[in-house]
């Protein structure tokens, strides 16, 4: 009976491996972060397999038991604790080039991370706000508020909330202004 | 638009360069293995055990799909249901009792003083019953102790026996929460809601129902006693208790814990025919206990918590299996075993008073 559900358990990590990974590391911003996160869930996982594999949905099952993961470790401080690692830094994303999407990148990470799993919930995982709540184990309002502190954040960090806009328009204006009476001078 | 801005952003870093991952699947095997032995006793991980010790214990099922002519008689009334819920369950007797399931289920459970759980399916009919005050409400939110923590009530449903029913789903399960008794809540997984209500509707609570028999005693370790954590139905419809918990003065039934590190859990079946037990060089060394062969293994502390673990396969009949998790345990596996009076194979031997 061990054998074969091990079996079946290691078929399932192998094939859902890459895709776990890619939601770890879009949740820590970070793959040596992402690869715990994912080992925590998998172990997890293990324990639970026989309820998980008897799941409607195992993939989403396992999903939820990966951001659930991800927001308890958040908040027992594990993200805190200092990794010690041999390997260099991951290479340059190659589409990094572009500095808006630095920005954007730079500014979701230093999201809270509970404001971040709302984000790649709702637009990595494509979830609507009730299967988003469900998923997180919170309140449909709580998704949305969520959501909105979210985007709030990423505008100011951005530099494009209607206050920062305004200030920036009035800085253009005031730099054209002077350009025009350098010129008359 | 910024959602679009995002979504494009976790598209280009889902599909970017992922580099080599540093886990394997023996590596979380390994340790889930490990996992599991420490939670094998705790909730989620009984109906996987149960199922396995069913195999080995259980002939028969206990539930017919029979509708009920009447209900039992310690059903909740109206009146009953708004008495207060205890605040404490007797670990040495399960609280709930299905009354009526859809079809022929083998019934596992599993005992706590806070928490009680009854398996009748996998996933579907499985009722956690928490202890007075160990779930507090607020708005649609309700937090209760334990593995699953809070819920979103998010569908209100008639009341059942005069108090409030809801049913959620939390990641894929669909689960019915309901208050049994005052300041007392209820969860039963389920797949067909109309099924559900019914079962609720026909749950007992109270401690009426016999106690589950032992087929091992604790003697001579005063102050230790055992405690039920898992038993599973016999043939003639009483209750065979298969995982103890050992409890010993402050530590006895913490709240909420399954079993509190550095105690011991004592699984126990019937001895499987040519059964063995597992041997780590290094390890492991087999012994003479009492007069039975045992295998003893320590794995000393690392990444985990130390474990001991003694194992019998075939021990008067049963079989035996030990652990301790914790870097301070409170007694030696092997000490444990000493004190184990072991009352065979046959049922008709064993005993309610587990502790002698």
């Amino acid at each position: 009976v061990t054998s074969r559900r091990d079996a079946e358990f290691a078929d399932f990590m192998s094939a859902r491996m890459p895709s776990l990974r890619r939601l770890a590391m879009l949740l820590c911003q970070d793959w040596h972060r992402a690869d715990d996160l994912v080992q925590a869930t998998l172990v997890k996982l293990y324990v639970h397999w026989t309820r998980a594999a008897g799941a409607d949905n195992t993939d989403a099952y396992v999903r939820g038991m990966l951001v659930r993961e991800f927001l308890s470790e958040r908040q027992a401080g594990w993200a805190r604790r200092v990794r010690l690692t041999d390997r260099l830094p991951e290479a340059a994303d190659p589409h990094a080039d572009l500095d808006v999407s630095l920005d954007l990148q730079r500014a979701v990470a230093a999201l809270p991370p509970r404001q971040r799993a709302v984000l790649v919930v709702r637009f990595y995982c494509d979830l609507n706000v009730e299967q988003a709540a469900q998923l997180l184990g919170c309140t449909p309002g709580t998704v949305k508020s969520q959501t909105a502190k979210a985007l709030e954040s990423l505008r100011r960090a951005l530099g494009r909330d209607p206050d920062a806009s305004g200030a920036s328009e009035l800085g253009r204006r005031a730099r054209r202004q002077r350009g025009r009476i350098a010129g008359n001078a | 638009m910024l959602e679009t801005e995002l979504r494009e952003l976790f598209e280009r870093q889902a599909s970017g360069h992922q580099p080599a991952a540093a886990i394997t699947s023996q590596q979380v095997i390994r340790q889930g293995r490990s996992r599991l032995r420490i939670s094998r006793a705790t909730a989620v991980a009984a109906p996987m055990l149960a199922a396995a010790v069913v195999a080995a214990v259980v002939v028969a099922t206990t539930l017919s799909g029979a509708e009920p002519g009447s209900r039992p008689p310690h059903h909740r009334s109206a009146a009953s249901a708004v008495a207060a819920a205890p605040k404490y369950f007797d670990p040495l007797r399960p609280y709930p009792a299905f009354g009526w399931l859809p079809g022929t289920h083998v019934i596992s459970g599993q005992t706590g003083t806070t928490t009680q759980i009854l398996n009748a399916g996998q996933p579907d009919w499985m009722l956690t019953v928490h202890a007075g005050g160990q779930c507090s409400a607020a708005g649609r939110i309700l937090r209760c102790n334990g593995e699953r923590g809070q819920f979103v009530l998010m569908t209100q449903l008639p009341d059942i026996d005069g108090l409030p029913a809801y049913w959620t789903v939390v990641g894929v399960q669909k689960i019915l929460v309901f208050e049994y008794a005052r300041d007392g809540w209820a969860e039963l997984t389920f797949s067909d809601l109309a099924e559900a209500v019914r079962v609720a509707g026909h749950i007992s609570f109270g401690s009426s129902a016999a106690p589950p028999v032992s087929p091992v005693q604790l003697t001579g370790l005063p102050g230790w006693r055992l405690r039920y954590e898992s038993f599973l139905p016999m043939p003639d419809g009483t209750l065979a208790a298969g995982i103890f918990g050992f409890a010993s003065g402050a530590a006895v039934d913490a709240p909420g814990s399954g079993n509190p590190a550095n105690y011991p859990v004592l699984f126990v079946s019937k001895a499987a025919l040519g059964g063995t037990c597992s041997f780590t060089a290094g390890q492991s060394s087999n012994g003479l206990i009492a007069g039975y062969s045992v295998t003893i293994t320590r794995v000393p502390a690392g990444g985990e918590p130390a474990v001991q673990e003694l194992c019998a396969a075939d021990a008067n009949g049963l079989r035996i299996d030990i652990f301790v998790n914790g870097n301070n345990p409170a007694i030696d596996v092997t000490q444990v075993f000493a004190h184990l009076r072991l009352l065979g194979p046959d049922p008709a031997q064993w005993t309610t008073k587990p502790v002698g």
